[in-house]
């Protein structure tokens, strides 16, 4: 029955396709944890932007930095962000729909309009609020990307808790004398978690996006951490003598962030059908 | 049993409300029922008479349209009218049960139908074990054969009378006093009505459980039931012991309900039916009996006023037609 289920998710092209992308990278980061080809941070005033080579597999950085060490410890940063916020985000924002979709009425109206206000409020500018007022921070970071990733996750689940609240096997529960507590996590939220999934997909790329924004505007991972965002900040000057400094974070984030996407429209499409 | 002639359910002049347009509508008006400790009763009535409003409002699970406008509702003695979810948390699935009418959808359809019923008595602070032995002799109860297999599956794997039977299983786990049956056979197909019934009964009495079955179909009732009440618009308007009415219907409803059951003897001829439906509730009318409208004995005093219960024997009955003195007769 296992590999019916496999064989279902892999039948479907964008999320074969969005898997093998995301497989990649996350290979790369897993890898860089026992063997980095050099320091991620060794600065070499001689290997100045060295082209491609056998010796520098990416070629160096404006600091003669070996890129392809710097890229494998960076996506650390992009999955760890990417991740923590999916947890934070999601953990918060399925709380709050879920007790907004279950119990409906004043909670309801109350939470939905605080989303409403979360929403009208643009993200980016939130997260450089957030940043603006706590300091600049891996923490912080993830605070305000978390925060910008709850309407998403609250909507979601509490459209799901409102379908599943009046249904038969909820009033079964209850009268099998189950708590409210009981009867959201142990009877609605399963059943949503094919939903979920979808959106916390999408959640992760979408964080993994505005954290290279961030960094790129020096706001969010500070050097001499290596991150995407800053890596393609620091390669915009050297854009003409060094082309493929630009190309590689750019093609990097592209790929981690469409690797996402197309598992989620796949994912949207195995369920849907 | 040391208290068998206590009441598990008692149902005292009972009114329920609906708002509609700012005018307070009765859909339950002046109800009164008793279950006895380990009795078969059952709640007889057309769509849209109150009876599953009234087991709604049993179990606590009212809703939050409905209001209470008078009367008490006693579960196994505890003054229930008032309480809260918490309250109700401790006698539900412990004191008194459910079984629903749609068994395709009673059940989580993401959880193995085994774990769902041992669910129940671990809520009660059973070990997982032990819950799950018990959970098996269930199933083995509820005469499904090979209880190992069916407790791993879940309910998409199981046909209808099967979920059903998983759901008698469920309410039945932790030995309640009383067991509502919210017309359990009539989403099943006909062939398995009986059996569900019967391994009702059969469970129902291993376990002195009391069971309020409710049913518009007086064909299940007649051979299953001690007591029936026949509910009508909110109303009870006869109750006594089954067999009496059914073999002597005194309330036109009651006859004009029994009328309607096909018979092999009616081969042939038109079924008999009763006349308009139920009226619904803003056009209930407060005084008189509000079956005068459908009714073909009607009186001219039966608009006007309100019938009061008689009781003669072990029967009740609110109709104008009767007196005490003609019905003794």
């Amino acid at each position: 029955m296992k590999k019916n289920r496999l064989k279902k998710y892999f039948s479907n092209r964008n999320f074969t396709l969005g898997f093998i992308m995301v497989s990649i990278l996350f290979l790369l980061m897993v890898v860089g944890f026992f063997y980095l080809p050099a320091d991620p941070n060794k600065i070499d005033v001689l290997k100045e932007l060295l082209p491609p080579s056998r010796e520098n597999l990416l070629g160096t950085d404006q600091l003669g930095r070996d890129i392809l060490s710097r890229v494998m410890v960076g996506s650390r940063i992009s999955f760890f962000i990417g991740f923590c916020v999916v947890l934070c985000g999601g953990l918060l924002g399925c709380t709050l729909g879920g007790a907004a979709g279950y119990y409906g009425g004043k909670i309801d109206s109350i939470i939905t309009k605080i989303i409403d206000t979360q929403m009208a409020f643009p993200g980016v500018l939130l997260a450089l609020m957030l940043i603006a007022v706590f300091g600049n921070s891996v923490q912080n970071l993830i605070l305000a990307l978390s925060v910008m990733s709850v309407p998403r996750f609250a909507r979601m689940s509490r459209s799901g808790f409102l379908k599943y609240r009046n249904s038969e096997f909820v009033k079964a529960a209850k009268v099998k004398g189950a708590s409210d507590l009981r009867i959201m996590i142990l009877h609605i939220f399963p059943n949503l978690l094919q939903e979920l999934s979808v959106t916390a997909t999408l959640s992760f790329s979408g964080a993994i996006m505005s954290e290279a924004g961030l960094s790129y505007l020096s706001l969010g991972i500070q050097p001499p951490t290596p991150s995407f965002g800053k890596m393609l900040s620091e390669a915009q000057n050297t854009i003409l003598t060094a082309g493929w400094y630009v190309v590689i974070p750019a093609a990097l984030i592209t790929m981690l962030v469409l690797g996402f996407n197309l598992i989620s429209d796949g994912l949207n499409e195995i369920y849907r059908h | 049993m040391n208290n068998t002639n206590k009441n598990v359910l008692k149902i005292d002049n009972l009114s329920i409300c609906f708002d509609i347009n700012g005018k307070k509508c009765h859909a339950i008006r002046d109800l009164n029922l008793t279950v006895n400790a380990g009795e078969l009763v059952a709640l007889v009535g057309e769509s849209g008479c109150g009876k599953t409003l009234c087991a709604s409002f049993s179990m606590g699970l009212g809703p939050q349209t409905a209001s209470l406008e008078q009367g008490k509702i006693l579960v196994n003695g505890q003054d229930m009218t008032q309480a809260d979810d918490t309250a109700w948390n401790t006698i539900r699935g412990k004191d008194v049960s459910m079984i629903f009418q749609e068994p395709m959808t009673s059940l989580n359809p993401l959880m193995k139908v085994g774990r769902q019923i041992a669910e129940n008595a671990t809520n009660r602070g059973v070990s997982k074990a032990q819950a799950k032995e018990k959970a098996l002799e269930m199933i083995r109860l509820a005469g499904l054969p090979d209880a190992h297999r069916i407790y791993e599956c879940y309910p998409h794997q199981l046909s209808g009378g099967q979920r059903q039977r998983i759901m008698i299983c469920l309410a039945l786990i932790n030995q309640p006093k009383l067991l509502i049956a919210d017309e359990p056979t009539t989403a099943l197909d006909v062939t398995i009505q009986a059996q569900v019934l019967e391994i009702i009964r059969e469970m129902c009495t291993k376990t002195g459980t009391a069971v309020l079955i409710i049913t518009h179909d007086l064909g299940v009732v007649s051979h299953l039931c001690d007591r029936t009440y026949v509910m009508y618009a909110g109303s009870i308007v006869e109750s006594g012991p089954t067999a009496q009415i059914i073999q002597n219907p005194k309330h036109p409803y009651t006859r004009g309900l029994l009328a309607c059951l096909p018979d092999i003897s009616k081969k042939g001829q038109r079924l008999e039916n009763i006349k308009h439906s139920v009226p619904p509730l803003e056009k209930r009318p407060e005084i008189g009996c509000i079956y005068a409208n459908r009714c073909d004995e009607c009186m001219d005093c039966c608009t006007q006023i309100t019938p009061k219960r008689i009781v003669f024997g072990q029967r009740e009955i609110a109709c104008h037609k009767y007196t005490l003195d003609n019905l003794e007769e």
